[in-house]
């Protein structure tokens, strides 16, 4: 530092994001929320579904569509688009592999032993459908077991992550623990009867639309306080860019960075879990279009550029389910692997770039 | 060696990833101020582990590390951050980050909570790009660089560190010989003129010898050498260390050769460099010199013909004519 000078005017220093990137998406953004409220199997006219927004709709079955129905489930597409996203991005950085999500550590897969253990184990007096009957707060039983099974897994994961510092390794013992709960959940599935294996099947299909106005608010705070503290790990996680060894040599407590982002991850993939059921392919998938339609890695930048991505394609995705002019809903796990799928082929062919991130 | 002022001290160090079994015990080191340090030894010998040890990636199995008076256990990582940076061999570089954004990532220890960057922060940055000589690509991705480019901002980002001591594994592996010259250059620089206290470990021995200001040697009985690069070749530590059946070690210029086996005397009369590329020509073939053979080559620089090959009388323009008629005379 003895000859320090100061910036030569030469010295431009580009800063790494496009700005009209993220203006387009923010835009796309509005376009589609306002398309998901307006289209679903009731047509209702354009003028009706702002006069529903503003509370000044004489139609109260088209009011109490577009707020009770539609609105939630809007706003349900964007919580889970982002949450499912910022928990991948996370997932991928720590890990350093653009093969990991928010479904590689056992989350998901723990969220789906906590719901198979409440709808398959209960006998048949007592199917989700029966609980539900109970009135015991319409599924919170199932938003709690699924909660309780992620974080059982979670727990498990974390009292390994004591023992071993290689991420990598990490990563396999994570795949392996979703393995056995995975395994677990389909010998219980093999000993149920027909109908409590429908129920837990209707849940694994996924849905945007089962989450009231209630369960809404509840959803909404889990998540917003999951992206916050996502916000707070971005100086980690770049500095994770460089591997564990240097992130180390830097100052950063490996440890607790990993048990924090693995907390935070664990909230957002099972709380949304719990609400919507197991949507696949958004967490792997929305980091690497990011990284590719900005062409950076600094998380001060991907973070929120992901949860942008992340609800624009949730939203996208539920357009497509609900099948715009017809009756039908398709289960949303299905299409967001059919939709998300080939773009990110695309995107690989057209870029050649994902593993260069790492 | 009281004269120096030493920055990091290691005293009765045993390092290594088993109790029982030790890599290197009873170490006690030096690292002095503002000097370049080599640790040379043959692969196996535990230079990176001794590395891993020193800046406390790993946790030593008896003995003390002291940096700058404080001991390497109690400090923080942070703190630990502050007092030393390191350049590993693996290549690291995400593609997806400029130059400057890499860099700027060694302000770590530094930086608030959302590593947002004061004007102190963009200085040393700068002021890292300026010595490091690689301001021109700041914009650039570090995939878009070469292997040398990379490894200089791989080298800015430990200086925006800004510590006083720099570890680096093997900074000059996989890099051709002008750009590994100038990363020594470029670390005895910044040892020299910036105060830096470094440790490197290397292979590359020839460099070492000549760059270093100090040489720790770990041999194959995994004892290590300490002392300047000249003390440990006239002593034989090197050649020892590095001693490998079938090579023989040439003082002069503390580099390994094979030795000649087959018998074909030649002698050579001439100087200078034309003198020294026809020796290496001779040796290079399975030539070996002698006083009085009955072949004899004259060199003279200044001829139209340099080479004049005795008692044929014939004179050449190349060393590949003339090698071709001295194989011509041997086979028949």
């Amino acid at each position: 530092m003895k000859n320090a000078k100061t910036i030569s005017p030469s010295l431009v220093v580009q800063q790494g994001f496009n700005v009209k990137m993220i203006l387009f998406m923010i835009i796309a953004l509005i376009v589609l929320f306002l398309l998901d409220v307006a289209l679903g199997s009731v047509n209702i006219p354009l003028s009706e579904v702002l006069a529903s927004f503003l509370g000044s709709s004489d139609n109260e079955a088209f009011s109490s569509i577009i707020l009770k129905i539609r609105l939630p489930r809007a706003i349900t597409a964007i919580l889970a688009g982002s949450a499912l996203s910022v928990a991948g991005l996370q997932m991928q950085t720590l890990f350093r592999n653009p093969l990991a999500g928010p479904s590689v550590l056992g989350i998901t897969a723990g969220a789906s032993l906590g719901v198979a253990a409440v709808m398959l184990a209960t006998g048949s007096a007592t199917t989700a459908f029966a609980i539900r009957q109970l009135g015991i707060g319409g599924s919170w039983l199932i938003i709690l077991a699924s909660t309780i099974g992620a974080m059982l897994v979670l727990l498990i994961i974390l009292a390994i992550s004591f023992k071993i510092r290689d991420n990598v390794i990490m990563l396999i013992v994570g795949i392996m623990v979703a393995n056995i709960t995975i395994a677990v959940v389909s010998i219980w599935q093999y000993f149920s009867d027909p109908e409590q294996i429908q129920e837990y099947i209707l849940w694994t299909f996924g849905s945007l639309g089962g989450v009231t106005n209630e369960q809404l608010k509840v959803l909404a705070l889990i998540i917003g306080f999951g992206i916050l503290m996502t916000f707070f790990t971005s100086k980690s996680l770049n500095a994770l860019l460089l591997g564990e060894d240097y992130a180390e040599s830097m100052g950063l407590n490996i440890r607790w960075t990993r048990i924090g982002i693995i907390a935070i991850t664990s909230v957002l993939a099972g709380a949304i879990t719990g609400f919507c059921g197991p949507i696949g392919f958004i967490g792997i998938a929305v980091p690497h279009l990011t990284r590719s339609a900005l062409n950076t890695s600094d998380h001060k930048i991907l973070i929120p550029a992901t949860v942008l991505v992340g609800a624009i394609l949730m939203l996208f995705c539920d357009l497509l389910a609900k099948v715009p002019g017809s009756q039908t809903v398709l289960p949303v796990n299905a299409i967001t692997a059919l939709v998300g799928s080939p773009v990110v082929i695309w995107i690989i062919l057209k870029r050649k770039n994902l593993k260069k991130s790492f | 060696m009281s004269l120096f002022k030493s920055i990091l001290t290691a005293s009765n160090l045993a390092i290594g990833y088993a109790k029982a079994k030790p890599l290197l015990s009873s170490l006690n080191l030096n690292l002095h101020e503002g000097e370049l340090t080599c640790l040379l030894g043959a692969n196996g010998t535990g230079k990176s582990t001794l590395l891993r040890s020193l800046c406390g990636l790993l946790k030593p199995l008896s003995g003390a590390i002291k940096i700058d008076g404080h001991e390497l256990a109690t400090l923080s990582a942070k703190q630990k951050a502050k007092m030393l940076s390191l350049v590993f061999t693996q290549n690291i570089a995400p593609g997806n980050l400029t130059v400057y954004a890499m860099i700027a990532l060694g302000r770590f220890p530094y930086s608030s909570w959302m590593g947002t960057l004061s004007e102190a922060d963009k200085a040393v940055i700068d002021w890292a790009l300026e010595v490091t000589e690689t301001t021109a690509f700041v914009n650039k991705h570090t995939d878009e660089l070469s292997d040398g480019e990379r490894q200089k901002v791989v080298i800015a980002r430990a200086l925006a560190q800004d510590t006083p001591v720099i570890f680096l594994d093997e900074p000059t592996a996989h890099l051709d010989l002008p750009t590994r010259i100038e990363i020594f250059d470029l670390l005895k620089r910044l040892a020299k003129e910036e105060g830096k206290s470094i440790l490197m470990t290397t292979h590359h021995l020839d460099l070492a010898l000549h760059q270093a200001d100090q040489v720790w040697l770990i041999d194959r009985q995994h004892r290590l050498h300490k002392g300047i690069p000249e003390d440990l070749v006239l002593n034989g530590a090197i050649e020892k260390a590095f001693a490998h059946e079938g090579l023989l070690f040439e003082k002069t210029t503390a580099s390994f050769k094979k030795p000649n086996t087959t018998n074909k005397p030649i002698t050579l009369i001439g100087e200078g460099i034309y003198f020294q590329w026809t020796k290496n020509t001779l040796e290079r073939n399975g030539f070996s010199l002698a006083e009085e053979a009955k072949t004899k080559i004259y060199v003279t620089e200044e001829h139209v013909k340099p080479w004049r090959l005795e008692p044929t009388g014939s004179e050449f323009n190349t060393l590949e004519q003339l090698l071709i008629s001295l194989k011509t005379t041997y086979e028949t």
